[in-house]
């Protein structure tokens, strides 16, 4: 069969870009496709991201970065707090995006690396013929056929790629949080800091979260599960908007879904690997998916690399990549998950309680795992199941 | 706080009484509401919807008016809505 490209990857968000500029740079003939006309927008993200996630396959660009903050701080329902530093909030903390200019930057970086990149071309359809896939594609009223031995579905939230190759995506309504945010000037806050209010009474299911943007401008966002409120993500974000940022301009809008499911069994299926929120790879916990979704797109890559060069596209040779992943940050996905369920469990009081229980703790020193066993030892009666995640 | 019998984790929408209710309504975009995020799509498991750039196209013929894309919707645009019989 003659081949027009070696990989086809499906949506240039972070996960697709830089699989494209990793497959490229190792030699390989890369079609990246993006079914939006602007790549980046409109943004559905909060934005936030370690500056360890970007340092580790990036040099950072200051224009991608609309402010850094030194920690995040975390409320409880009865208002106690706790304070952590960057370096031990994890993976979402440290940098706030300005992601219409990261994505941007990405997709060019895979250019530059020699990748053929297309906007508003959409893949409405894939199939497996002799040992490749042919995708069809849709581009302003044309539409076509592209062969390759290897299709990366970095398509988002809304994959497609992963059904049409048999791969069950479908994200529970248990399990996908229903996101709203306000980009909002004139608001006051410590702006070296981002905030999270964790509560029922704030967010059925999930958090409100603020990550500064700069002085006085803010995102300001909720997440909550469908199966723990009928009134839907608006109207808990305008009860909360209304009570501590009334005098506040909205000056933009965003809405998403973050499957919090905490990964695929496998993200493989013949010729086809999925990455990012197509993998269902955001962090249950925090429902950040930046990160994985670039080191996602940088297996994909490598292992696409390997199977071109023994011309073996299996399913079997392909689950390579799911070791990767798995071994990686797999593991924290499912750790992450068991805590997610325990929290869903909890109600305000122990929340509270919680928060309360290590409020004097200097956080700027401690690790999160660290942070974990201090909460399990001091409450043993309400976490004393996750301990063995931990202990 | 969870909805009355609804548990977390077992939320998947769409059972046989939901199909056979099938032709009494239509699943309709308020396109003034919709954000075009996607959100609706990832939880459609009858492959009934698609999002086409800022479009959300239902495909009536699959769609088994389940309601786990209205549920999820943040930006509650989806509804349900009477169709007269023919
Ligand atoms: C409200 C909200 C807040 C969030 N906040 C954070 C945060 O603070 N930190 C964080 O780390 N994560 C956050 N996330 C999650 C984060 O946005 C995603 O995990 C991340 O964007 C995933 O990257 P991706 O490359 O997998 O997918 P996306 O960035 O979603 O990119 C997928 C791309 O594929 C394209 N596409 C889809 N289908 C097709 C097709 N058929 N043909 C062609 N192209 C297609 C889409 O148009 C899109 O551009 C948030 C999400 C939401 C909704
Ligand atoms: S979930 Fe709602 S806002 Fe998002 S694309 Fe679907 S209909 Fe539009
Ligand atoms: S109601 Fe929504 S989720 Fe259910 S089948 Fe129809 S389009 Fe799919």
């Amino acid at each position: 069969m003659d081949y027009d490209y070696d990989v086809i990857v499906i949506g240039a968000g972070p996960g697709g870009s830089m699989a494209a500029k990793t497959a490229a740079e190792k030699g390989l003939d890369v079609l990246l496709i993006e079914k939006r006309q602007e790549i980046g927008a409109p943004v559905r993200c909060a934005e936030g991201v370690s500056r360890e996630a970007l340092e580790e396959f990036f040099e950072i660009e200051k224009s991608w970065i609309a402010k850094e903050v030194v920690g995040a701080i975390i409320y409880g329902p009865d208002g106690s707090s706790i304070r952590m530093s960057a370096k031990m909030a994890g993976n979402e903390v440290g940098f706030v995006l300005e992601r219409k200019i990261f994505d941007r930057a990405l997709a060019r970086m895979a250019a530059k690396a020699g990748a053929d990149v297309v906007v508003k071309t959409t893949a409405t359809s894939m199939r497996r013929v002799n040992d490749g896939v042919e995708v069809e594609l849709k581009r302003m009223g044309e539409s076509f056929s592209v062969r390759s031995k290897i299709v990366i579905g970095a398509d988002g939230v809304e994959s497609r790629v992963g059904k049409w190759a048999g791969i069950d995506t479908t994200v529970k309504i248990g399990e996908i949080e229903s996101c709203i945010q306000y980009l909002m000037a004139g608001i006051e806050f410590d702006a070296d800091y981002t905030h999270f209010w964790i509560g029922n009474c704030y967010a059925p299911g999930g958090y409100v979260w603020l990550f500064p943007k700069g002085e006085g401008v803010a995102n300001v966002g909720i997440g909550v599960l469908p199966t723990k409120t009928k009134k839907g993500p608006k109207y808990h974000l305008d009860s909360f908007v209304k009570e501590h940022f009334p005098e506040g301009e909205i000056i933009e809008v965003v809405a998403g879904g973050v499957p919090v499911s905490g990964g695929l069994e496998s993200a493989v299926a013949d010729n086809v690997m999925l990455v990012g929120d197509a993998a269902r790879h955001a962090d249950p916990m925090t429902g950040g998916g930046i990160a994985n979704a670039i080191k996602g797109g940088y297996f994909a890559a490598k292992v696409a690399k390997e199977a071109v060069e023994v011309n073996n596209f299996s399913k079997e040779f392909l689950k390579r990549y799911d070791d990767l992943w798995k071994n990686d940050f797999g593991e924290t996905l499912s750790r992450n998950k068991a805590i997610q369920k325990k929290i869903l469990k909890l109600d305000d009081d122990t929340l509270s309680k919680l928060i309360r229980s290590v409020s004097g703790y200097d956080l700027e020193q401690i690790s999160l795992r660290r942070l974990m066993i201090e909460l399990i030892k001091k409450n043993p009666r309400i976490l004393w199941d996750l301990r063995s995640l931990f202990m | 706080m969870s909805v009355e019998g609804v548990e977390g984790a077992e939320g998947v929408e769409g059972t046989a009484e939901n199909a056979a209710e099938k032709r009494e309504g239509k699943l309709v975009i308020d396109r003034y509401k919709c954000a075009y995020c996607g959100a609706c799509i990832a939880v459609c498991k009858y492959d009934a919807n698609l999002l086409i750039e800022t479009f959300v196209w239902v495909d009536d013929e699959k769609c088994t008016l389940c309601k786990a894309c209205l549920r999820t919707c943040p930006m509650q645009a989806i509804e349900i809505i009477e169709v007269a019989e023919e």
